[in-house]
């Protein structure tokens, strides 16, 4: 009994150190690609509706704010109401099967279960509305919405990310499609006085 | 640490390599997002909406304003423009929100089996049953005795209720109040022929006199009260008020005197008495002579010297107390509130109405016409006798709408027992109360944030509550009004003419077109509904009703005012009082209140018996050890406090624990001391008896956890809180102390803002509400009793109390009268701060508008900033903190709810100054002075706390600030808060003017 004991504990050491060396084989790994990997946007997930936003935005030029309504009032943009969807394909593509699905819903009076795509952390507060009136373009954050046939997550939406602006206000393009930068009238409206306070985010 | 290898890379390598291990661990799960099927009329998502109603959680009726976000109500404040709490609120209003959302609400209609267990059933079920019912009381048994038992209620509601039981040939409703002032009714009605309880305008008081009226804690209505006496403090020259508390144990309100006189339980009244006797035989009485003369012959036994026998207070005291009273112009003496509601209650009320006449006070201070009527409100009398028909069997069907009177009555009553005899008993409580407990049909009630009413609080003033959010959220509930409707019309055709409404709200909209063509026929119905609902109700001020003394009151026997107990024996005075956050006990099963500790012991999740320290001595009894209290009625036991605020022949119980069916919050805290009370009624008002029961007291050898958020109560010297003699700040001569001005650093430089708050400590009352406030706004959770006593409360405010003996006070019947210092303790945002140089991750930080910030996601817990803190103003999350479903629903958006592992203090409110920048922002200026109120401020009835920026050279709190009375709280200390205090002003009482005597 005696002599067992330190046998097993000799064989649990062997396996430890097994499994020592693969958690910093792995840890090595992981962290190097961690370094050297950019940010590579995830695909878009698929949403209940095969929705196009190229279409919508690209194609047919729907103003982001047309269905994305409180973009420039509230802290959310907001999404639109399946009411607001059925103004219009109450006409347009009525036989559709996407469209089809749409008035299910609506006929069945259920919201429509999208699956989020942007997603801040918990103790993060963004305010859609400053951005948009400092003359932030949506595509500058969300990407070229207008040609996304399955919306994705463009940015990273890290700290790090928002910082790049925060930290110089003036040289950032406020539309990273067409790499304009803000002009001097945005810029006196608040483009320029991005702050850097922590509690401008979390409180 | 070389160069190359820094701290900030190492923990940036740290970040990485331990995010490396565990990406194995599953990404969040997708989240759904879900739009509206059609968007309610101007509801954007993200933005705030405020819908104004009226305060229930009491009988005071205060405005209240309640703010949502995405169709929940986040936050009840009170109603600026309302004239009774001008936008504060108590404690309790504030805690509103956890009714609302409390976990132990009924889920849906109740029904008992013939087993007698509680089954659930729809609500077709129930109305259906119902249906029945009504028809059967109105047809086959039309002698059927039906009642309702109801809380206070009145207008449009009132009548709503008074019709419908009219439909039974023997229905009625009967309103019952726990606290029903049944002394100061009969009172009046002695003295001058109303039973109106009148307004008291203790704002225009030049000095006031409380003989046991608790009035910035429950009494009639506190925050009202508070307010206007907040404004009579603020007048700080020669007509500053000054006020005398005459009771037996060191209330809240007393605590807020300038002296306090602790005559024996009872006895008030002949201390009133003895102030009337001798401001007659000093000549200082503003009355004709032979009127004074014949309240001379009412009060003949009363001088001076059989007042002291009777109250223990000096005949000199009492002298000097007469001759201050009749030479403030004009003076005001309030009545009994509960604790002071013995046999002597009515005595007490009338001895107060004659010290109010003899000084001219009548019609000046004390106004007729603007007060309110609780002649509808049963007296314990009327209560007694329904039970006594109850017993008898002659109540056939009971119905109870927000009434508990199992709990609520003593056990003497007898109203448990007397309920079994009632055939059927339903009740609309929302909650499974004791009361509703014992019934057998529940049709769970709508709480006040949901459902519409009207309340008239005193005259003048028509409320509307109206629903701030939809009902039925999670809880199957349905307003009782809008239920009984349908089943009437139901239940016979003939009824749908006089109730032909198809809800509640369609009922009140009509009773409301005859207040339109009385008060505003100019206007459309529809506006003038619009906006009184957009106002919370209609006010205007109504002209005084000019009362003068009756003739009854000079056959008023005084005798129960000589029948106070004065031998010494083993027996002990019982005094049983509510308190500011429990009232009478239908709050305690809301756990911000249970963990907002008593305003002067400090206890929570409790009931306690106080007991003065030499009586405790000569028990040999300590803190904490169970007592027994037993009086001929019952027996209780409960843990001993040890404090020198009660007198050495009182043992004071609160009222509002007790509980054993409200939830799971109120249960196990404790006793009632409604089981010692006696079934007698006080003879002449019918009053219940809280006061004049003896009690005896002996020690069981358990010990119970009193958990307190303060055990100090003196300062030691430190001058923590201060305090400036009135004469000094008068004359002139107050002069701020010096503080060290030493720095290592650079002095920050704060160009825009520099955020910063004066707190006037002449003005805290000491009350709790800014506790609260800041809970709720600020996502604040409660830990319970036992983290508690382990030091892990987790308000982000604090109320600390401390107490020495006062100045030149003598003792009174051994008690040494205390002055009561009260310092509202939160972050100071120093900008020196000991806790930002020792965080390691930098996690606090000072920034540039002078806000010490704590940002969560970069604090790794160390608790450094914690134990560096002087002020100890800083709050670990020592757990995951708990929001049983659906209180989760009532976070505050707003702001993080931080999880296990990081610090937490106060912010400024911090997510306001955001909001009110963002709007400055939009309407292209800088913010306002006044625009940024953070909630402590907001909801405090004194007033006592200002917010703005120090830079502006005009701003209120620039100019508290440089005050002469301000000071920091540790200031030696060097480390330059944000918030200024404003000393305590020392007003001596009797003040002795120069050249005058009696």
């Amino acid at each position: 009994m005696t002599q067992t004991a330190p046998r097993r504990r000799r064989k649990l050491t062997l396996r430890a150190k097994l499994l020592l060396a693969a958690v910093a084989l792995a840890l090595a790994a992981t962290t190097t690609i961690g370094l050297l990997t950019e940010f590579a946007p995830p695909p878009g997930p698929e949403q209940p509706i095969a929705f196009s936003h190229r279409v919508h935005a690209g194609v047919n030029q729907i103003d982001c704010l047309f269905c994305h309504t409180a973009a420039e009032r509230s802290t959310s943009a907001g999404l639109p109401s399946v009411e607001r969807c059925m103004a219009c394909h109450q006409y347009i593509a009525v036989r559709r099967p996407e469209i089809r699905k749409l008035a299910d819903f609506w006929e069945k009076q259920q919201p429509i279960p999208w699956v989020r795509v942007h997603r801040l952390p918990d103790y993060v507060y963004f305010s859609h509305k400053r951005h948009v009136r400092a003359g932030v373009e949506c595509q500058t954050c969300h990407g070229p919405v207008q040609q996304m046939e399955v919306v994705y997550q463009y940015a990273p939406l890290t700290m790090g990310w928002c910082l790049q602006c925060h930290q110089q206000p003036a040289a950032t393009p406020v539309n990273v499609i067409t790499g304009r930068t803000a002009s001097p009238a945005e810029m006196a409206r608040g483009a320029s006085r991005a702050p850097l306070d922590c509690v401008t985010c979390h409180k | 640490m070389n160069d190359a290898f820094n701290r900030r890379e190492f923990l940036k390598l740290v970040t990485i390599a331990s995010t490396g291990t565990l990406a194995a661990c599953s990404p969040a799960p997708p989240q759904k997002v879900i739009p509206y099927v059609i968007p309610p009329e101007d509801v954007v998502p993200g933005l705030s909406y405020w819908f104004k109603t009226t305060c229930r959680e009491c009988p005071a009726g205060c405005g209240m304003m309640a703010r949502t976000r995405e169709g929940r109500v986040v936050k009840v404040e009170g109603n600026p423009e309302h004239p009774i709490n001008r936008g504060a609120l108590c404690a309790r209003g504030q805690a509103a929100l956890q009714g609302l959302y409390n976990p132990d609400r009924i889920a849906g209609p109740l029904r008992r089996t013939p087993e007698g267990r509680l089954e659930p059933i729809t609500w077709e079920q129930a109305e259906d049953a119902l249906v029945a019912l009504f028809r059967f009381l109105r047809q086959e048994r039309r002698n059927a005795t039906v009642a309702l038992l109801t809380e206070r209620i009145s207008g449009a509601t009132e009548k709503f209720f008074r019709d419908l039981f009219a439909v039974f040939p023997a229905g009625q409703v009967i309103q019952y109040e726990p606290f029903a002032y049944e002394a100061l009714r009969a009172g009046n009605r002695i003295a001058f022929g109303t039973s109106e309880i009148p307004h008291y305008d203790i704002a225009a008081a030049r000095m006031l006199v409380s003989f046991g009226a608790d009035f910035l804690e429950t009494w009639l209505s506190n925050v009202e009260c508070a307010r206007a006496f907040a404004d009579a403090r603020r007048r700080h020259e020669r007509d500053a008020m000054r006020f005398v508390a005459v009771e037996p144990r060191l209330s809240l309100t007393a605590a807020n005197a300038d002296a306090w006189l602790p005559a024996r339980p009872g006895s008030e009244a002949a201390l009133a008495l003895a102030l009337v006797y001798e401001i007659l035989r000093s000549g200082r009485a503003r009355l004709s002579s032979t009127e004074a003369a014949r309240i001379g012959q009412l009060v003949a036994n009363f001088d001076a010297e059989t007042a002291e026998r009777l109250t223990d207070v000096p005949a000199e005291t009492i002298r000097a107390l007469a001759r201050e009273f009749a030479t403030a112009d004009p003076g005001l003496a309030l009545g009994p509130g509960v604790a002071a509601s013995g046999p002597a209650a009515t005595a007490l009320q009338v001895a107060v109405n004659l010290l109010n006449y003899v000084c001219g006070n009548v019609n000046r201070t004390v106004q007729f016409g603007r007060g309110s009527n609780w002649d509808r409100v049963a007296t314990h009398a009327e209560m007694l006798e329904f039970i006594e028909r109850m017993r008898a069997g002659r109540v056939d069907v009971l119905f109870f709408h927000h009434a508990n009177p199992v709990y609520a009555l003593p056990p003497t009553a007898g109203f448990a027992r007397a309920l079994q005899r009632v055939r059927l008993k339903v009740s609309f409580s929302p909650f499974l109360d004791e009361t509703t407990a014992q019934c057998d049909l529940i049709l769970p009630d709508h709480t006040p944030l949901e459902r519409w009413e009207e309340y008239q609080p005193r005259a003048g003033i028509r409320a509307l509550v109206q629903p701030t959010m939809a009902g039925g959220f999670h809880f199957q509930s349905r307003q009782a009004a809008d239920v009984l409707l349908r089943v009437v019309r139901r239940a016979d055709a003939t009824l749908s003419r006089p109730f032909p409404f198809e809800n509640f709200r369609a009922y009140l909209e009509n009773e409301w077109r005859a207040v339109h063509r009385a008060v505003a026929p100019e206007q459309s119905f529809a506006e003038f509904w619009r906006s009184a609902v957009e106002a919370g109700g209609i006010w205007r001020e109504v002209p005084l009703r000019p009362v003068r003394l009756s003739d009854a009151v000079f056959r008023f026997d005084f005798s129960p005012a000589l029948a106070v107990h004065t031998e010494r024996d083993e027996s002990f005075a019982l005094l049983v009082f509510p308190t500011a956050e429990r009232f009478d006990g239908r709050g305690a099963n809301r756990p911000w209140l249970q963990e907002t500790p008593d305003a002067m012991t400090k206890i929570v999740w409790s009931a306690w018996a106080e007991l003065h320290p030499e009586t405790a001595r000569r028990y040999g009894v300590s803190e904490g050890d169970l007592l027994k209290v037993s009086s001929p009625h019952g027996e209780i036991q409960l843990p001993a406090h040890l404090t020198p605020t009660v007198r050495l022949d009182t043992v004071a119980i609160p009222l509002g624990q007790g509980h054993t069916s409200f939830g799971r919050w109120a249960a196990d805290c404790g006793p009632t001391p409604l089981a010692l009370l006696s079934a007698d009624v006080e003879a002449t008002s019918g009053g219940l008896l809280y006061g004049g029961t003896r009690v005896r007291i002996a020690r069981l050898p358990v010990r119970r956890l009193l958990a307190r958020t303060q055990l100090e109560t003196s300062q030691h010297e430190r001058e923590i809180a201060r305090v400036v003699p009135l004469a000094e700040l008068v004359a002139g001569s107050v002069r701020r102390d010096p503080e060290p001005r030493l720095s290592l650093y650079p002095e920050h430089t704060h160009d825009g803002h520099r955020w910063g708050m004066a707190i006037d400590l002449d003005a805290c009352i000491g009350c709790n509400a800014c506790v609260v406030a800041c809970s709720i706004e600020n996502n604040v959770p409660w830990v319970g009793a036992l983290q508690v006593d382990r030091g892990r409360h987790m308000t982000w405010m604090r109320i600390d109390r401390y107490w020495e003996p006062a100045p030149e006070a003598q003792p009174i019947g051994g008690v040494t009268p205390l002055e009561t210092h009260f310092l509202p303790m939160l972050c100071q945002h120093c900008d020196h701060a000991p806790c930002e140089s020792v965080c390691p991750v930098y996690a606090t930080y000072h920034n540039h508008e002078g806000l010490n910030v704590q940002v969560y996601n970069r604090c790794v817990g160390t608790r450094y900033c914690s134990n560096n803190c002087p002020y100890k103003v800083r709050r670990f999350h020592w757990f995951d903190d708990q929001w049983p479903w659906p209180l989760a629903l009532g976070l505050n958006p707003d702001v993080t709810a931080r999880t296990k592992g990081v610090m937490g203090k106060c912010t400024f409110c911090v997510q306001r100054i955001r909001a009110a920048k963002d709007q400055a922002k939009d309407e292209n200026r800088t913010v306002r002075d006044g625009e940024i109120i953070p909630a402590c401020a907001q909801t405090c009835p004194a007033d006592a706390i200002v917010f703005g920026d120090l830079n502006d050279p005009n701003s209120r709190v620039r100019q508290l600030s440089d005050s002469p009375r301000g000071y920091h709280v540790l200031g030696e200390l060097n480390t330059r808060p944000a918030i200024t205090y404003l000393k305590k002003i020392r007003r001596s009482v009797p003040d002795r003017h120069p050249g005058e005597d009696g």
